[in-house]
């Protein structure tokens, strides 16, 4: 086809002329870029009107062209060919001839892009890619680029695709540009001109490229419009009527913006087409040139560049082995075809990747190879943790090596102290030891003056937490002879089952031999067979810590309750119900950990105690004796627990049901019940009873006050459930509670609101309709706005019904808004809420 | 207490709304001038809901109206039960007919699209919700499918409606003239047999209180000579302006008593359980009361002076029109 001489032709032109049409499109004649879009748009119809120029494709656009049209234009034509359009490769074809003639100062600047280019091609692989950048940048003249690549690289496969898109972009651009009247169009005129150039070029391009490769001012030259256009109009207009337009004028147009040494004239037209078309484009390319200009420029600098990259932040650590081979491939790309993909990509040329794919992923195998020979190195220095990749660990991984590192705390004094780990660690055990005896010891000095100094007139505590301080206070002085106490924090913070365990089993050995610190030594030998990790927690955190973490542990998941159970426990706790599922969890959790601490208080000096101590144990009562410390523990917690655990057969369900109404009767029966059990082997608390009791009360009465709150009607069951659920980790699975507690709330909350709607309903009916009529027919009564079906206020009318309108009728209990709101809509009545969704209330009826 | 600032009105209607060119598309709507509003669905006004605004779908016509609601808000219940059939916690579970299958985006349920059939079935399903089930209201058909369709609803319901709901169908003149089917449709009949030949539909509906006219005329002169006597119910004698008093709505008959005494005599001995009466026989001269007549009567003359006023002033000016309307 003459269309294919054509495109040959552009190449073949002398590198000598190119770099004239690249002076001729610096030259600062050129028009503002104004002018030129306004020549552009004008040069449509002339050519369309030209005889020659009538072929132009109704796809054709005559104005600004975007890579969209592009693509559509020419979806089989490769990169270079989209880029491309037909009005914008005029002007580039002006600029040629307008270089040509025009001063060299020009063809310097536009021979300078196209210089770096050449120079990768010295430098076989890694130049190449670098310079497909630079040649993408700039003007996409990727054909270019890849031919150099190819030429460098001698990968014949690549070498063969590059010179496939090559032809195919001259074939579109001479479909495309038909309309366009360009130098190009007078080269197939004269095809022996051009022809001959092209293979010159590529050679003298490369020497020459070689020499100037850094000049910058090809890069503005894009940046500026094409000056000769407006001047060339003219000219182009006699060319296209001379001869046929042909897309090799864009391509020759093109090679002003590409190297002026390098062969191809098809990157011009794409490089034409990037400047009119693609402003924005172009502003990217720069950048990318300068990017590549410097890798081209150091031909070894990727491998530097990687060397320099210091790795400054995890993120970076941790993805330093993956990217390192990356940056290889980018540099070693062989063809250019990959650098031009990109750039199509930003054009969001799909098509043109398609074409390219096959060289892509041939080259990517290429790198593939050569990154795996990278990356097996690397792992091996992750392996060694060398400072530059040094180990990453995962945070589970990363948890158990903190977990097996003791700390050890203390003023630098202290931690100056060359004590061997061995010794300190040995001091830490002996020192838990003593605490734990110290403990139950202080549980019985607590009964004694501390208790006391704690409580209120009444008996009751004033503040757990400062019976807790005391406890720790003592722990401190007698516990740190080394002022340094040492913790593994980890598992202070997660509380082990197994540590539970073991000190319930220890406990009950100390409450046995309470009075003798001797039992210090018997413990520690237990507790030395215990992990590390159980006696290292114990040191820091004094007692009140341990109990409350225990206590955190046994909350109940409240997650798996359904939402009426959740609804209902709220409800329980004298919360409204609400509506959001998460919300009612979170109140319940705080609910749960706020009535903990009360329950907490009392065990926490008598962790191992209350903990080692069996539910059972608290069945057999005798209310008058009731160890201090157990007394206080069973009193709240028990309730719960140890019913649900509750082996414990008849005892149990019955508290069960007292649930916290009943928690205070029931709360020194338990204390007697641990007595009986343990009672035998602790007399320490049996001397101690006396004030056991009063905390008993204590605890009681504060119990009481939250049933009262608690205590409306049938939710008994579900408070024990909530209660009995929270020990999952000691007591019977929380599922079979809420299962049997839930049912049973169920049948009563079905039950009784149907009662008492029916009961409530017709009060509320009597006292509505029996109300005195009102003597001002501005105040009507209720009924008689109900009758004149005006609207009612159900807060209002709740209020007023609270307010004693039903105990006249001889109903006791008080209605809530909804219920009022049900007897309105049963019968009919209007009513509203005076509050309304968003908050707001009423101010017009 | 929230006091009734306003009477009832005149008219405040729910109405099914249909696309006379897509019959499948229907809206529901609530409004107290029902000409008004359906200019604005069709766009001849400004102001129609977008629902309604499509240009495909115009015009709409009013296949059924219930009216007779005493208030704004109490219609925009109706009417929100009626358009949500699916959410309306009025409905009853074990009766809902209407059940969202799907779910919103915002995880809300999805109303199933509406249907002739679903939207009668559910307007006979809210009829006779206790919710609703004593409001004074009314049914106009207008269209005779959807008529038809009622009349299926109505035999395969599994619970009829009450019987003093009026039930009153008003097609298009060129058909037969509208048949009146119940009890408090009388009057309501007659008005809209009155009517001239043109006016038919929503457009034969009472937008004010002329159809009152005789009545107030009758009690403003009770009340304002102190003629109230004694209380029709309990005797007891009425001090003038010392009470809610309702007053019987026949024609001469000039029975007055307290409201609660009212409510009591309709509801009968057995209804003890019941605030609202609907209807029932005046204890004086025996004739049909309406509830919902006598409270718009009572709380126009309680509250609506300046309506009162203009309706008692527009006869004087205007006799003639007024009175060809009325006849």
């Amino acid at each position: 086809m003459a269309s294919a001489d054509v495109f040959q032709s552009p190449p073949a032109k002398p590198p000598a002329a190119q770099q004239h049409y690249a002076m001729i499109s610096s030259s600062p004649e050129m028009p503002s870029l104004a002018e030129i879009a306004q020549k552009h748009s004008k040069r449509p119809a002339p050519l369309r009107s030209g005889s020659n120029a009538a072929p132009i494709p109704a796809t054709a656009l005559t104005s600004f062209t975007s890579a969209k049209d592009v693509l559509r234009q020419a979806p089989d034509v490769d990169v270079e060919a989209e880029r491309s359009p037909s009005p914008k490769p005029k002007p580039k074809a002006v600029r040629k001839r307008a270089t040509k003639a025009q001063p060299k100062s020009e063809t310097t600047t536009a021979s300078e892009p196209q210089e770096p280019i050449v120079i990768p091609s010295s430098s076989p692989t890694d130049k190449p890619v670098r310079k497909s950048r630079s040649k993408k940048a700039e003007s996409a003249q990727s054909t270019i680029s890849s031919r150099v690549t190819k030429s460098t690289t001698t990968s014949k496969s690549k070498a063969k695709k590059k010179t496939e898109t090559v032809s195919r972009h001259f074939a579109p651009t001479k479909e495309k540009g038909k309309a366009v009247e360009s130098i190009e169009t007078l080269q197939p005129v004269e095809p022996d001109l051009h022809q001959p150039n092209p293979p010159r070029a590529p050679d003298t391009d490369e020497t020459e490229v070689s020499a100037p490769l850094e000049l910058a001012m090809p890069r503005r030259r894009d940046w500026t419009p094409p000056p000769a256009d407006g001047l060339n109009n003219s000219e182009l207009l006699s060319s296209s009527s001379k001869a046929p337009v042909s897309k090799e004028v864009f391509s020759n147009l093109c090679q002003d913006f590409a190297r002026p040494g390098e062969k191809e004239p098809i990157a011009k037209p794409s490089a034409e087409i990037a400047e009119f078309v693609k402003k924005r484009k172009l502003n990217d390319l720069p950048a990318n040139e300068q990017a590549s200009r410097s890798t081209e420029t150091s031909p070894t600098k990727p491998a530097v560049a990687k060397k320099k990259k210091k790795i400054r932040t995890i993120t970076e650590l941790a993805t330093a082995p993956y990217q390192l081979p990356e940056l290889p491939d980018v540099l070693l790309a062989p063809g250019n075809a990959e650098t031009l993909l990109k750039h199509f990509d930003f054009d969001g040329a799909v098509k043109a990747q398609a074409d390219h794919q096959r060289v892509v992923m041939d080259h990517q195998e290429t790198k593939s190879k050569g990154k795996k020979k990278k990356a097996p190195a690397k792992p091996r220095k992750k392996k060694a943790g060398t400072a530059e990749d040094p180990i990453l660990l995962s945070p589970s991984s990363a948890m158990k090596q903190a977990s097996n590192v003791d700390f050890l705390f203390g003023t630098s004094s202290q931690l100056q102290t060359d004590e061997p780990a061995e010794v300190i660690r040995d001091l830490q055990a002996a020192i838990r030891a003593s605490n734990q005896v110290n403990d139950d010891e202080d549980e019985d000095d607590k009964s004694g003056l501390w208790h006391k100094g704690a409580r209120d007139v009444d008996g009751s505590l004033l503040e757990f937490r400062v019976v807790d301080s005391s406890d720790g206070v003592e722990e401190a002085t007698r516990g740190s002879p080394s002022p340094a106490p040492e913790a593994s924090p980890t598992d202070n913070d997660f509380p082990d089952i197994g540590k539970i365990v073991l000190q319930s089993q220890a406990g009950p050995s100390s409450l046995s031999t309470t009075k003798a610190i001797q039992s210090q030594q018997a413990v520690p030998s237990s507790r030395t067979t215990l992990p590390s990790s159980d006696a290292s927690a114990m040191v820091p955190p004094p007692p009140p810590s341990r109990p409350a973490t225990a206590v955190k542990s046994k909350r109940p998941d409240f997650t798996i309750l359904t939402d009426a159970q959740l609804s209902r426990k709220i409800s329980t706790y004298g919360f409204k119900p609400m509506k959001r599922r998460a919300a009612m969890i979170k109140l319940l959790e705080q609910c749960w950990d706020e009535q903990q601490p009360a329950n907490a208080v009392p065990t926490g000096p008598t962790t191992s105690n209350s903990s080692s101590i069996p539910p059972n144990a608290a069945a057999t009562a005798p209310p008058a004796s009731a160890p201090p410390a157990t007394a206080t523990s069973p009193a709240k917690k028990p309730r719960g627990r140890p019913k649900k655990d509750a082996t414990a057969t008849a005892s149990t369900v019955s508290t069960a049901p007292v649930a916290p109404v009943s928690v205070a009767p029931e709360s020194p029966k338990r204390r007697g019940r641990s007595r009986k059990d343990s009672g035998s082997q602790s007399p320490a608390r049996s001397k101690k009873v006396t004030t056991p009791v009063r905390r008993g009360k204590a605890a009681a009465s504060k119990v009481t006050k939250i049933e009262i709150a608690d205590s409306d009607d049938e939710e008994v069951l579900s408070v024990s459930d909530g209660r009995s659920s929270p020990d999952p980790v000691f007591s019977s699975p929380p599922p079979l509670d809420l299962s049997i507690s839930e049912d049973a709330a169920d049948m009563s909350l079905n039950l009784s609101p149907t009662d008492q709607e029916s009961s409530s309903f017709t009060f509320i009916t009597k006292a509505v309709t029996s109300a005195p009529r009102s003597s001002d027919p501005q105040n009507p009564s209720w009924h008689e706005l109900m009758l004149m079906y005006t609207p009612v206020v159900l807060e209002d009318l709740a209020a007023w019904l609270n307010a004693g309108a039903l105990t006249r009728v001889g109903y006791d209990a008080e209605v809530s808004p909804a219920q009022v709101k049900q007897w309105c809509e049963s019968k009919s009545v209007i009513c509203l809420w005076r509050a309304n969704g968003k908050g707001g209330s009423r101010k017009r009826y | 207490m929230a006091v009734l600032s306003k009477p009832l009105p005149a008219l405040y209607v729910v109405y099914i709304l249909r696309s006379t060119v897509r019959h499948a598309s229907f809206y529901i709507g609530s409004t107290p001038h029902p000409p008004r509003r359906l200019n604005q669905h069709n766009g001849v006004a400004k102001g129609g809901a977008v629902r309604t605004s499509r240009n495909s779908l115009r015009p709409w016509e009013m296949v059924a109206v219930v009216s007779g609601f005493p208030g704004k808000i109490a219609a925009l219940k109706f009417e929100w039960a009626l358009a949500n059939p699916h959410l309306s916690l009025h409905i009853p579970s074990s009766a809902r007919i209407t059940v969202a299958t799907q779910k919103k985006r915002n995880g809300h349920p999805k109303r199933p699209p509406y249907s002739l059939t679903s939207v009668i079935s559910n307007l006979h399903l809210l009829l006779r919700v206790p919710s609703f089930l004593r409001w004074p209201l009314k049914l106009h058909f207008f269209n005779r499918d959807v008529h038809k369709a009622w009349l299926k609803c109505c035999s395969t319901a599994n619970e009829p409606l009450r019987e003093s709901m009026p039930i009153v169908t008003d097609f298009e003149p060129n058909a037969e003239s509208r048949v009146v089917e119940n009890l408090g449709s009388a009057a309501e009949g007659e008005e809209a047999a009155t009517s001239p030949p043109p006016a038919w539909g929503i457009h034969a509906l009472p937008l004010d209180y002329a159809p009152l006219r005789e009545i107030v005329t009758k009690t403003e002169s009770i009340f304002s000579f102190e003629r109230e006597g004694g209380c029709v119910v309990c005797g007891e004698h009425l001090p003038t302006g010392e009470g809610v008093y309702a007053a019987c709505t026949n024609t001469g008959c000039e029975g007055v008593g307290h409201v609660s005494c009212w409510s009591q005599h309709l509801l009968g001995p057995g209804a003890t359980d019941e605030v609202l009466p609907i209807s029932g026989h005046c204890p004086k001269c025996n004739g049909p009361l309406t509830w919902g007549e006598m409270m718009t009567e009572m709380t126009l003359r309680m509250h609506g002076r300046k309506e009162v006023e203009k309706l008692l002033k527009k006869p004087r000016k205007k006799r003639a029109p007024a009175k060809a309307a009325a006849n």
